[in-house]
């Protein structure tokens, strides 16, 4: 900790970093970089309040969502680096070498995209925790019923085994047709 | 038929002025022609819709031959058929080649806009401004490349003379500036039918339709050079080249945007118009891009992006069938101007004026194929390094292979100045054969080619699930957030920070309601949904169950419950039964709900509903209206006659009143329009009348006792509960409460909830009615002589005919002075002459009604029996009728009542109660009267009285009906009353 105070990126915590999340050794210093720069009170690890002072995610109606799932992988109210590096592994691109992928197969990033949904994490997306979302993505405007209804609807569509949940399977079958691989993927520069 | 020859006329008229010059010479007057020929009037537009004809015939016909359109693009054959046309036409010498050779002003004003315009308005948005960066790259670049490229190889080729003809190099620039284009129709009309994946599909059509802005600064900076002549060119002219790239490119997209912001903030406002809703889309469309054209920035680009602004915000205002209108009209004009141009293309084939230099038209071709696949290899390679959807070798295929050119490049080769371009024809012949190569060679392969690369094909998503919608959206967000926190925008945050203004500031601002969410597809996807399951629950089912109306167990027994509700308590026998009705009606009300006013409704609709042989009566005479009155609708229809019979009866009294004809007693009523409690005296008395002036004369009443009439078969048969009280002198006419009584709004509004308060009251209280002083008086209801009902009476079933319902309001006040009306009736015989009800009173006067059907005795009896209570006049109270035949003073006679204008009105005459009629058979007797028949000439006397009283008759009458029968049967009333 002590050591990436000081701005400075160890060689072997590079090699770490990239053997288990697959991301380059250029990447991983251009995303270093940017921790750093996010890291305000410069003492290697980012708080909620570093994640939310960026301006575009407070625009975005499920920032605190997604700030959140940066603190799902530390049990604790920091990220630090490798936390850091291993939530955006999920984000890199699928490449046709398997061997290059890493925590970013189909699987982990709907996996991903299920346990943002899964609050409570008990493997299930509940009514409540779907509402949730729904509640954060269209604002306030609109009727309780409305969105009730939605959220019924959504369940139901896939809920197979009729616990009025969605499981991680059902989700699965539910993205059945979304190129996920493309959709939950960035390209992360060199 | 007129018309037509007043047009003929005209038109030769029009002929003969123009001609008359000529004509006047060789003094020849043009006589009138019968018919004429006029072709040159309508030539243009009958060449046009002809040539439209020809070709959309056409592709119907190639349509319809499966194995043909399966491999041949339509562009193709629209060429061939062209050709084939052209042919046919330049060989006969039938037209001309100025005619039919695609003219360059009218593929740009008029053929091309309905193209670009389409495309740009159905833009896939997503795919295109992801993928934005790599097509603004190859539409600049490679343009610009392949323009360079193009221009300085066929240069060459001319310098080193491989090229017989020698070609200044600026014509050489122009030309290739003209052929580097790819053009959007042809990549339009090819990749549609072979259906690519999205991304591939938008990169190169976005490619040729952004490489517009290029083409025109390329185009008309050459051409400007080749004015100003190669050796006069400053560096100043190529500097001001180079920026007014930016002014085009940039000025022509901001031009479309300006315009599809008006067009969003004008359909704002058409909320009350909606029919010329697409009207504002077509024409700021098409506005945007004559501007763009008029100041020579890019049109295609501001018709692109002018569509794409258009339908972010248009669609949102505008009804749903404005939108399919918009996009199928859009479709439509498209199509058309496809059709169109690829047709003379061909056409433009055949001329004389080609130059084939098959040198320059094949290195044309080479450089063509080559430039582009380098173009697109190397600018590929660049791009896929910043890509996250990498493009592979079979795309950079397809998009190289999928350079086509088009009317775009012809038409601009048309353009040029024979004088300062002396390779003009040289230049359109070799534009016609890369052309034709491509469209022809290309657009056929490619299919093949498609499918045996195995390029991804596009998978539709038209019918997301809930969950793909949602998560997609989910997953939108998540990603934007994940660039911000990477800290590199890329497509997902900048979507995501142009969807938070967008939704913020400009939807506001543009939309006719402030979007409530930005997640609108959600709620799209969640309705569309729903729909689909509504749809096909009733492919399956038939039919949604609506609550209200099926499982509403029947009428009857809706009708049944309240009744009993009801009755119950006023079996009590309470001896104040006015009040007690009262009383009921009131606790009936508590039952009120909203699920009977609908069942009201649905009896006034059902009975509406049953009314059918209109026709069939309406030609009958009136004497034979009484079978065809056996409907029950019928007599539906006619108590509303007979309502307004009584209102104008009321109405014919209050005159008479002020005139002071008669009626010192009967006191004004109000003035008002509604039928109140005052009223019914007047109607009733009638009936009453006529009642006892044919009792006397029925055997049944040989007896010469008085008939008394209770309501409620119980109270006939103890006869002497009538015979105990002491008999009247007269009958008396009892209001049933000094107090008004309170109708509720459930007596008036439930039909049968307004039958069951007049209906049969229980024994026990109408026995304790008839005490000495007070026998109450009120019309017979029309069960109490209707068979049919007859033996429901014993049981006191509350069972009511549908068609004895009253829809009227209640009578709104019930004066007192009703009460004094008859009381003085009493007090005073001598003046009964005066209380004579007004309107039969007067009709007398005016016109003795003499002509009585002639029917039976005993039927006019039952005839002149008729209730009112399905009127709105219903006293809240049972009454007793008891005609008098022993009073000395009765008219024996079958006088009418209108004659008797002399004489004491019978019903008021005074009873002999131990004459009161003991048979019991009598009174059955005339309690099975027929009511069909009885209501029949009822209204035959009110109409006598009518025919004479017609003018009294007034619409204003009308409003004392029901309010909700009237809007149905005001008409009909009128007609019924006209006819009857």
């Amino acid at each position: 900790m002590g050591a990436r105070s000081s701005m400075q990126l160890q060689e072997e915590e590079i090699n770490e970093i990239q053997r288990e999340t697959g991301f380059s050794q250029s990447q991983i210093v251009r995303l270093y970089s940017r921790f750093t720069s996010l890291d305000k009170s410069n003492n290697g690890f980012l708080s909620r309040e570093d994640f939310l002072r960026i301006p575009e995610l407070a625009i975005n109606p499920l920032g605190d969502r997604i700030v959140h799932a940066f603190f799902q992988e530390s049990n604790d109210d920091t990220v630090n680096f490798k936390q850091f590096m291993r939530v955006l592994a999920r984000f890199r691109p699928i490449k046709t070498n398997q061997d290059k992928n890493k925590m970013n197969t189909r699987e982990d990033k709907l996996r991903f995209a299920f346990k943002m949904y899964d609050l409570d994490g008990d493997d299930k997306i509940s009514k409540d925790e779907l509402l949730a979302v729904l509640h954060m993505m269209v604002g306030a405007n609109i009727s309780e019923e409305q969105l009730g209804s939605i959220a019924d609807r959504t369940i139901t569509e896939v809920d197979y085994n009729k616990d009025n949940q969605i499981s991680f399977e059902e989700f699965v079958k539910a993205m059945e047709k979304v190129d996920v691989e493309q959709k939950m993927s960035i390209r992360f520069l060199n | 038929m007129l018309v037509a020859l007043f047009i003929t006329t005209w038109q030769i008229d029009a002929v003969d002025s123009a001609e008359q010059g000529e004509k006047s010479e060789s003094n020849h007057t043009e006589r009138y022609k019968l018919a004429a020929w006029n072709f040159h009037h309508v030539e243009i537009p009958y060449v046009i819709c002809l040539w439209v004809l020809l070709a959309s015939v056409t592709k119907l016909a190639f349509h319809l031959y499966k194995t043909l359109s399966a491999n041949i693009p339509e562009s193709c054959l629209l060429i061939t058929l062209g050709v084939c046309t052209g042919a046919v036409l330049h060989y006969t010498k039938a037209a001309s080649t100025d005619q039919y050779v695609l003219n360059a002003d009218t593929f740009f004003l008029f053929l091309l806009p309905p193209i670009i315009f389409d495309a740009g308005y159905h833009m896939p948005n997503r795919a295109f401004f992801n993928n934005l960066g790599t097509i603004l790259l190859l539409a600049v670049v490679n343009t610009l490349w392949n323009t360079v490229a193009i221009g300085l190889s066929l240069w060459g080729m001319s310098y080193i003379g491989w090229i017989e003809r020698d070609i200044s190099w600026l014509h050489c620039f122009l030309f290739s500036a003209l052929i580097s284009a790819v053009d959007p129709v042809a990549v339009l009309a090819i990749f549609e039918e072979i259906h690519v994946n999205e991304m591939l599909y938008i990169i190169v059509f976005g490619e040729s339709l952004l490489n517009d802005g290029v083409t025109v600064v390329l185009y008309h900076m050459l051409e400007s050079y080749s004015e100003i002549g190669e050796t006069n060119i400053l560096p100043i002219d190529v500097a001001t080249g180079f920026f007014s790239f930016f002014i085009i490119a940039l000025g022509g997209t901001l031009i479309g945007i300006i315009y599809g912001l008006i067009g969003g903030f004008i359909t704002k406002y058409t909320e009350s118009i909606k029919v010329i809703e697409p009207l504002f889309v077509f024409v700021l469309g098409y506005l945007a891009y004559l501007t763009a054209e008029m100041v020579h920035l890019s049109s295609i680009l501001a018709l692109t992006f002018g569509g794409i602004t258009m339908r972010h915000y248009v669609e949102l205002n505008m009804t749903k069938t404005s939108i399919t209108t918009c996009r199928y009209f859009m479709k439509l004009m498209g199509n058309i101007s496809e059709t169109v141009i690829f047709m003379f293309l061909g056409l433009s084939t055949v001329v004389e004026t080609h130059d084939w230099q098959l040198d320059f038209i094949f290195f044309t071709l080479l450089f063509c194929i080559v430039f582009r696949v380098m173009g697109i290899v190397t600018i590929a390679f660049f791009v896929n390094r910043t890509r996250l959807i990498q493009l592979s070798k079979f795309d950079q295929f397809i998009m190289s292979y999928g350079g086509l050119r088009g009317g775009i490049a012809f038409c601009l080769a048309l353009l040029l100045n024979e004088d300062i371009i002396p390779e003009k024809r040289m230049f359109v012949s070799t534009t016609i054969v890369v052309v034709f190569f491509t469209v022809f060679l290309q657009g056929i392969t490619i299919k093949p080619v498609v499918n045996a690369l195995k390029v991804e094909k596009h998978v539709s998503d038209d019918n997301p699930t809930m969950n793909e919608r949602f998560h997609r959206r989910f997953i939108d967000h998540l990603m934007a957030g994940i660039e911000d926190i990477v800290g590199r925008t890329g497509h997902n945050s900048l979507r995501d920070k142009f969807e938070h203004y967008n939704t913020k500031y400009l939807k506001p601002f543009l939309l006719r309601e402030k979007p409530k969410t930005r997640e609108t597809k959600i709620f799209k996807v969640f309705t569309q949904i729903n729909m689909q399951e509504a749809m096909d629950h009733i492919a399956t089912h038939g039919h949604f169950k609506t609550p209200s109306v099926i499982q509403e167990p029947s009428l009857a027994k809706v009708i049944r419950s309240y009744s009993t509700q009801s009755l119950c308590p006023s079996s009590t026998g309470d001896t104040v039964i006015d009040n007690k009705t009262v009383l009921d009606m009131q606790a009936v009300d508590v039952y009120y709900s909203k699920k009977m006013a609908d069942d009201s409704r649905i009896h006034h609709i059902l009975e509406d509903a049953m009314f059918k042989p209109r026709k069939t009566w309406v030609k009958e005479n009136h004497y034979q209206l009484s079978e065809v009155h056996n409907h029950p609708p019928f007599r539906h229809k006619e108590r509303f006659q007979l309502r307004r019979f009584i209102s104008q009866a009321y109405r014919l009294k209050s005159s008479q009143q002020q005139n002071g004809v008669a009626h010192t007693v009967v006191e004004a009523p109000k003035p008002s329009k509604n039928v109140s409690f005052n009223e019914l005296p007047t109607t009733t008395a009638q009936p009453m009348q006529e009642i006892e002036e044919e009792c006397p004369n029925s055997p049944t009443v040989s007896d010469q006792s008085p008939v008394k009439f209770t309501l409620g078969l119980s109270e006939i048969t103890p006869v002497d509960a009538i015979k105990s009280p002491s008999p009247p002198p007269a009958i008396k006419v009892q209001p049933p409460c000094p107090t008004p009584p309170t109708e509720t709004e459930v007596e008036w509004s439930l039909p049968w909830k307004r039958q069951v308060t007049n209906d049969p009251l229980p024994s026990a209280t109408s026995l304790d009615m008839p005490d000495d002083d007070r026998p109450l008086f009120s019309p017979l209801p029309s069960w109490a002589c209707n068979p049919s009902y007859h033996h429901l009476k014993d049981s006191g079933s509350p069972y009511v005919s549908p068609e004895t319902t009253i829809t009227a309001p209640p009578p709104v006040n019930n004066q007192p002075s009703v009460f004094e009306v008859f009381q003085t009736v009493n007090d005073d015989q001598k003046d009964k002459t005066d209380n004579i009800p007004p309107p039969w009173k007067e009709n007398n006067e005016i016109e003795p009604v003499t002509a009585l059907p002639s029917n039976a005795m005993s039927d006019k009896a039952n005839h002149n029996l008729h209730s009112f209570h399905d009127d709105k006049c219903i006293p809240s109270s049972h009454s007793v009728i008891i005609p008098s035949d022993t009073d000395d003073d009765l008219p024996k006679s079958s006088n009418l009542p209108g004659s008797t204008s002399n004489l004491v009105p019978k019903h008021w005459q005074p009873i002999e109660m131990q004459s009161i009629p003991r048979k019991r058979s009598m009174l059955e007797a005339e309690a099975l009267m027929d009511e069909y028949a009885f209501q029949q000439e009822v209204s035959n006397r009110v109409q006598k009285w009518l025919e004479s009283s017609n003018s009294d008759v007034e619409p204003g009458d009308v409003k004392m009906e029901d309010v909700e029968d009237v809007e149905e049967n005001e008409v009909e009333s009128d007609n019924e009353t006209s006819y009857l």
